[in-house]
């Protein structure tokens, strides 16, 4: 994230050129997990696969550990992230949970009872 | 000459397609969302148009990181609907208009828009669940071609509120001036940007579900000098916000 962004709403990221380049390999790694044999190959050997695409050793370490706020710390961009996610079977309001401190469920119940207001 | 005759602007967050893709509409959840679409679904099906215009953003399904383009137009005859990683929606692929999209194409960029030209691209939920929300159960396929219009909002900086409206109305104009042959045309924008998680722990996770829709119709004028009528859409049926 750059913190000179232009636009720096508290509290949130804000993913913009800068970002962008920063997660530039690791968003193109999954990109690739559309495809069911691109997944095949990335499970059958993370390491290998986040070196094949060039990744720094902090987002190979974020990606491996499923450490969803390092990859977006590490400029992934959310819609990429999720990709990830969801070859993992895991949902957006599970990753919403993450990024609040909350569980899935907890998080659901929060997003029923009207989300934040307080910001 | 062309005519708008609707504009439809609703949220697409992907889980308004699960949700009628797995039948949960009525659910208590569900239910008050798709009641509020009613109305809406209902005078639309009484005025088909004969082409539509879908303003939308692309979710890292059709376009990567590689290349971001600011404004875009798909040019093509059809559009396959993406597979996001979850499997493709059960919805028909996308027929699209290449003549219209040629004319869109010229009109705007003599207006000073310089778009983006899409020979290929893959729909999602973007452009899919729009779709659905007008027409529910398309079957084999959608009630008309759709042209694709795509405007970035994944990556910071994204075109300013001012020049999109800017767009929507030379896009008005290129529309009004468009002679299809035999046929009529007509529009819809529909862009929704979706706001992804913040940081914990006091992020924010709403979605955004501002989207605007619009679309029109073509009639063909019995003179060609006939003034070009101004394509205000009447009132947008609202279908959610």
């Amino acid at each position: 994230m750059s913190s000179e962004s232009a636009l720096a709403p508290p509290k949130t990221y804000v993913f913009d050129g800068a970002a962008s380049r920063q997660g530039y390999r690791m968003n193109k790694l999954f990109m690739t997990l559309r495809d069911p044999a691109a997944r095949e190959e990335f499970l059958a050997d993370e390491a290998a696969y986040c070196e094949r695409f060039g990744l720094s050793e902090a987002q190979t370490k974020a990606v491996l550990g499923r450490d969803w706020q390092a990859m977006l710390d590490l400029g992934g961009s959310i819609f990429y992230v999720y990709k990830l996610a969801m070859m993992d079977g895991l949902s957006m309001q599970y990753l919403g949970g993450v990024f609040t401190g909350m569980s899935e469920a907890d998080f659901k119940a929060a997003m029923l009872a009207g989300g934040r207001t307080d910001v | 000459m062309s005519e708008v005759i609707w504009g439809l602007a609703t949220s697409h967050v992907p889980s308004i397609g699960a949700a009628m893709d797995r039948g949960m509409t009525q659910e208590p959840v569900w239910k008050p969302l798709f009641d509020g679409y009613r109305p809406a679904r209902e005078w639309l099906a009484q005025h088909k148009p004969d082409v539509a215009v879908l303003v939308y953003n692309d979710h890292a399904n059709g376009i990567d990181l590689d290349i971001v383009p600011t404004f875009g137009i798909g040019t093509a005859d059809r559009y396959s609907v993406a597979d996001e990683g979850f499997g493709r929606r059960p919805v028909p692929d996308v027929v699209g208009d290449p003549d219209l999209s040629l004319h869109l194409l010229q009109n705007l960029m003599d207006e000073g828009f310089d778009l983006t030209v899409f020979q290929e691209l893959n729909v999602d939920h973007g452009f899919t669940v729009p779709l659905s929300i007008w027409t529910p159960e398309p079957g084999e396929a959608w009630p008309c071609p759709v042209v694709p219009l795509l405007v970035n909002v994944i990556q910071y900086p994204q075109p300013t509120a001012a020049r999109c409206y800017a767009l929507g109305q030379a896009l008005g104009r290129a529309l009004a001036s468009y002679e299809a042959p035999a046929r009529s045309a007509s529009w819809a924008p529909a862009a929704c940007p979706t706001s992804s998680p913040g940081r914990a722990p006091g992020s924010s996770t709403r979605r955004s579900t501002t989207c605007s829709s619009t679309r029109s119709r073509t009639t063909r004028r019995s003179s060609p000098r006939s003034p070009a009528r101004t394509s205000s859409a009447r009132p947008a049926p609202r279908a959610s916000s």
